[in-house]
């Protein structure tokens, strides 16, 4: 075979930006949902502030606590946070079913998948029950 | 019959005289059925005889035709001009991801290397080897119904031109490969999980996916990548449990 | 090449905290926002703390909640075209390591005070 034939090729690799995820509304929707997790670690960090005033001083950590939470501006971190732990909550109840794929039955004839749909539902049923269970906690807790 | 008027920016590159991608505006014709490879064949025949672009079989089977349309990755010949607005510019890029070779040709050979890498095929257990083929393989509507969604992919790329953790990292393995993968450890009567299982208990795995489910939303197979891939990452957990508690066992 | 990953310790604690996340942090958020405007709901929630049955759950919750955030920021820091080496890696899960054990112990001494 002849080998001499000059060759053109110069193949042309595109760069990849850090802001890549701006282009698609699908990505930026994907970056808010890995984004929750900033709050979900606030949220984890108040606690712990919690645990730790309480235990440095119990009345005066009670005080400074109180006087944290109050702060119009934690208020607001805590709603943003309640915000963007419920898209987190919406998204999960909607992938999760994915990582299930079951059939309906044993039977070697059956080719129905449990529908997505269902699970989704059954996710959020659960979801209102554990609300309430932890509200009643919360407001009847001795 | 009544023609309009599509506008086209399509990306050129040439590699000869080239050192980026640039655009190149055209004006093609179409009626309600053009598809956007026909479009592009119109350009060619009418307008540059130079554009190179990729194409066999017309009816979304081969998959050769992917490109970039607007920024999503399609199937050109799936793609018709009906469905876009005449008033704005249809933008043409070559798929996003791989390195571009000239105009809309792209080279794929990556997603091939790792295609091959996974074996794709049957591999039967040894006592079945040779069975003849009406006894060895009989499998019940439910077997064939655990992978048949996963089977339909066409090796098209578009998965891994929608995929920010391909675009991120050109060693993850990466949709496709990966649910042909899970698709050939589920068959029934393939005996080969625990050589593949290697594969996808990498790094470079299933373990690189993040879920971002973008592969399953323009799969023109409805393929749905991410869920094989999250199938593939719960055997590949329940595997890496298995394996602590018999570490000797290969 | 062809080394396993570890990533199923992590991707199960990921998976557990998301679970706990979305059906626990939302009353929980829910009542952080009531203690700011009345400090009588302090007091119900720091109750929490005082008994065995809602301690365990809730430091189950706290702990599993900073697993699944921190991977995923450390998942998200690729996501941002940082280039991730080991270093991230520790960084991420000895912080959760961290956290979860100072809340467990925290929760641990306000138990038996």
């Amino acid at each position: 075979m002849d080998n001499n034939v000059k060759s053109y090729r110069k193949p042309y690799v595109r760069p990849v930006k850090a802001n890549w995820w701006t282009d698609r509304s699908f990505y930026i929707k994907y970056m808010l949902r890995e984004g929750t997790s900033v709050f979900g670690l606030i949220v984890a960090l108040e606690f712990l502030l919690f645990i730790v005033a309480i235990l440095l001083n119990p009345i005066q950590g009670a005080y400074f606590i109180t006087n944290f939470f109050a702060n119009p501006i934690v208020i607001l971190v805590n709603v943003i946070a309640l915000i963007s732990v419920m898209y987190h909550t919406y998204t999960w109840f909607n992938l999760m079913p994915l990582v299930v794929r079951m059939f309906k039955s044993k039977e070697p004839t059956d080719t129905k998948l449990i529908p997505a749909k269902l699970m989704v539902i059954a996710l959020w049923f659960a979801w209102v029950i554990a609300c309430v269970v932890i509200g009643l906690v919360l407001a009847f807790i001795r | 019959m009544a023609e309009k008027i599509m506008k086209f920016s399509v990306a050129r590159y040439r590699p000869e005289t080239d050192s980026e991608p640039h655009f190149q505006d055209f004006e093609v014709p179409y009626i309600h059925e053009t598809s956007l490879l026909e479009a592009l064949n119109y350009i060619k025949d009418n307008l540059e005889p130079e554009l190179s672009f990729r194409w066999s079989c017309r009816m979304a089977v081969c998959g050769s035709c992917a490109m970039m349309v607007n920024g999503v990755p399609k199937l050109a010949c799936k793609t018709f001009l009906r469905d876009y607005d005449p008033n704005k510019v249809m933008k043409i890029e070559p798929l996003a991801n791989f390195p571009i070779e000239r105009d809309l040709v792209v080279d794929i050979s990556d997603f091939i290397e790792k295609l091959e890498r996974i074996k794709p095929y049957i591999i039967p257990a040894e006592k079945d080897k040779n069975k003849p083929l009406t006894e060895g393989y009989l499998q019940t509507p439910q077997q064939m119904e655990m992978y048949r969604q996963f089977a339909q992919c066409i090796n098209c790329g578009i998965c891994y031109a929608a995929c920010p953790q391909y675009k991120l990292n050109k060693d993850f393995i990466g949709p496709a490969a990966l649910t042909l993968l899970y698709r050939y450890n589920i068959d029934s009567r393939d005996a080969g999980a625990r050589e593949r299982m290697k594969i996808m208990s990498q790094d470079e795995g299933v373990w690189s996916c993040t879920f971002v489910g973008y592969c399953s939303q323009v799969c023109p197979k409805h393929v749905d990548p991410a869920q094989a891939i999250q199938l593939g990452k719960k055997a590949s957990a329940i595997d890496y449990v298995i394996k602590m508690f018999k570490p000797g066992e290969e | 090449m062809n080394r396993r990953s570890d990533e199923p310790v992590y991707w199960g604690l990921f998976g557990a905290g998301g679970m706990a996340i979305a059906f626990a942090l939302p009353a929980l958020i829910v009542m952080l926002i009531v203690c700011g405007f009345n400090s009588n709901a302090m007091a119900n929630l720091f109750e929490l703390f005082r008994h065995w049955w809602t301690a365990i759950p809730l430091f189950g919750v706290l702990a599993l909640t900073t697993w699944h955030c921190l991977h995923r920021i450390y998942h998200g820091l690729h996501d941002l075209t940082i280039h991730t080496t080991r270093l991230h890696h520790y960084v991420c899960y000895g912080l959760a390591g961290i956290i979860s054990v100072v809340t467990g112990f925290g929760m641990f001494l306000i138990y038996f005070e």
